[in-house]
């Protein structure tokens, strides 16, 4: 996935290739940067066409590749079989509507719901996701409303229609902890309940861990690790990864200096040769520096790290 | 609450009420001519004084108000739909639409309104039908330009990209999303263009190119005659009915404005709590 910009040509995602089982979580983790909100936007088909464009790929849903699919078609899946979170629920909402009937426009567009019924649909999703009197608060207006309800109701709009796949983009990071941890309980009994596949795209590891059954990490558009998120956070092989589990501050341990990776995402017009990584990486060797990137090498039982470390294995 | 905006209300109330009423106040028809009465000044029998056919001005002018109303009225409402649908259009599809719709505003707004006007009155006529027509679709372009500039800048906002990330049609998107955001915008402005329209309806009819017997400006046009008479009050009251309609919707649409404005209702909240705080 591409921009082509008049300044130069923006490698935005390159070479990534995964897998999310039906039901399961997973988690897109990075750096900003990283391009996994690109990926995220992409598998929505919401990036602008000019200037973006998929050069070469397949996005595959329910055994159709979404790329092949003309806008009429995608529209029909977007709210519907595919929904999408976003980040910041405080301008998420039209703010001279009524949340209720914002609520229940999912289900007037996909499902052709009458107005009364989607309304009343809402109101019974509003009180699922826990928002007190719903039916009173349904005729409210978003500004009467914290963030964390409102990110609720962005929740319950997004589920509203039952859809299979839920692309969540750091849906927790405008909130406060403890709103944080409320919400992203919801998400998992959510997914329990009704078995919804979800991606959680988000740069906090915590999150990944508590909600996530696996985990992608992404760096300078590439998909760097992949593994069940028990795996990758008890011994993560990549070490890009190493480092992003190494930086995070732990309650359990007595930290003197928090350890970060040096340096910044690389500028992504103009690449280093080799492994995107390899300026940073503190275990980089010659064969890093030069030629293709690496591919992806299997480290265990489904999972794989791009890593010329770990070369020698077979590929995934 | 707006000083000037109250004043502005209560006259076009007293106006819209004269002029509905005028048939009750005024049994009389008032272009009967009285050659008995000719060019009298103001008085207790008559307020506004008499005409140069004996009419009096004051049943004359009530009559009169229906036209200007009326003009202002529907080239209003024509104008604002015209300009709001151009605008919700240009500013969301953006490319060639917004450039075509722009390039038509633009040929507008750079010819000369009046003469415009003039030269389609010519050629089409001037009952009051056309008047309305003509004047509402000459004057939509500026309230395109406004709600385009709106319409790009909601663009921007997230409610909007959740929206196509629900996958809504465009119809759903400017009618029920763009469209109430704007409403105070579009609702100020068509208010403020109706002075504007008054006055373009008046100088029609003052230079002749509408002949409604009873408007206004077709009184204007003939007290021009009558100058130097002395017959002042001929062209002083149809004036100042003018002049005070376009005062009075200007009033009211600034009290509008600043009743609808986001920023000066906080502020106005603001020092309401002060005021309710220092009374405690």
């Amino acid at each position: 996935m591409r921009f082509y910009l008049e300044s130069g040509v923006v490698n935005a995602v390159e070479n990534l290739s995964f897998k999310v089982r039906t039901g399961s979580s997973c988690g897109i983790v990075g750096e900003s940067g990283s391009g996994k909100t690109v990926t995220a936007l992409t598998i929505m088909g919401l990036l602008p066409r000019p200037p973006g464009r998929v050069d070469s790929g397949r996005i595959l849903f329910k055994e159709e590749n979404l790329l092949e699919k003309n806008d009429a078609e995608m529209r029909r899946l977007r709210g519907k079989s595919i929904s999408m979170i976003y980040q910041d629920p405080m301008t998420s909402m039209n703010p001279v509507l009524k949340v209720g009937f914002q609520v229940a426009e999912a289900l007037m567009v996909h499902e052709k719901l009458s107005k009364e019924a989607a309304e009343s649909r809402a109101v019974e999703l509003m009180s699922t996701i826990g928002i007190p009197e719903a039916e009173k608060r349904a005729r409210d207006y978003p500004h009467q409303f914290s963030g964390g309800m409102r990110q609720r109701m962005m929740i319950a709009m997004a589920l509203s229609t039952s859809p299979d796949l839920v692309i969540a983009d750091e849906p927790t990071t405008a909130l406060d902890v403890v709103t944080q941890a409320q919400i992203l309980a919801l998400l998992k009994d959510l997914q329990q309940k009704h078995g919804m596949t979800i991606i959680l795209v988000t740069h906090d590891v915590g999150i990944v861990a508590q909600l996530c059954d696996e985990i992608l990490v992404m760096y300078a558009g590439h998909g760097m690790e992949h593994g069940t998120s028990k795996e990758i956070l008890a011994d993560a092989k990549h070490p890009y990864t190493r480092g992003l589990l190494e930086s995070i501050t732990r309650a359990d341990r007595e930290i003197e200096r928090l350890s970060s990776i040096p340096g910044t995402i690389p500028n992504l017009v103009t690449l280093p040769a080799g492994c995107r990584f390899h300026p940073r990486c503190p275990l980089a060797f010659a064969k890093c520096t030069i030629g293709p990137a690496p591919p992806a090498f299997r480290t265990g039982n489904n999972r794989f790290a791009k890593c010329w470390l770990f070369e020698g294995a077979e590929a995934p | 609450m707006n000083m000037g905006a109250l004043i502005g209300a209560a006259f076009l109330v007293i106006l819209v009420f004269g002029a509905a009423f005028a048939s009750y106040l005024f049994p009389r028809d008032p272009e009967l001519a009285n050659l008995d009465t000719i060019r009298l000044p103001p008085s207790l029998a008559h307020p506004f004084g008499t005409d140069y056919l004996g009419r009096d001005q004051l049943a004359l002018i009530t009559y009169a108000a229906r036209v200007s109303l009326i003009v202002a009225f529907t080239a209003g409402v024509i104008l604002a739909v015209v300009g709001t649908m151009t605008g919700l259009m240009a500013g969301y599809f953006g490319g060639r639409i917004d450039g075509f719709i722009m390039r038509i505003a633009d040929v507008f707004l750079t010819i000369p309104t009046l003469p415009l006007i003039l030269v389609v009155v010519m050629v089409i006529g001037s009952n009051l039908v056309n008047l309305m027509l003509i004047i509402g679709l000459t004057s939509w372009p500026s309230m395109t330009r406004i709600v385009r500039a709106e319409t790009l800048s909601l663009m921007k906002r997230d409610f909007i990209d959740i929206e196509r990330v629900m996958g809504a049609s465009p119809q759903r998107i400017i009618f029920k999303h763009l469209l109430p955001n704007q409403i105070n915008t579009i609702f100020v402005y068509t208010s403020l263009s109706i002075p504007v329209v008054i006055l373009t309806e008046a100088a029609l009819e003052f230079l002749g190119l509408a002949p409604l017997s009873i408007s206004w400006g077709f009184m204007l046009n003939m007290s021009i005659n009558y100058w130097i008479t002395g017959a002042w009050w001929m062209s002083f009251f149809p004036g100042l009915a003018i002049f005070s309609t376009s005062l009075a919707f200007y009033l009211v649409s600034e009290g509008l404005k600043e009743a609808l404005s986001p920023k000066l209702k906080r502020k106005r909240e603001s020092v309401q709590i002060q005021v309710a705080a220092r009374k405690r």
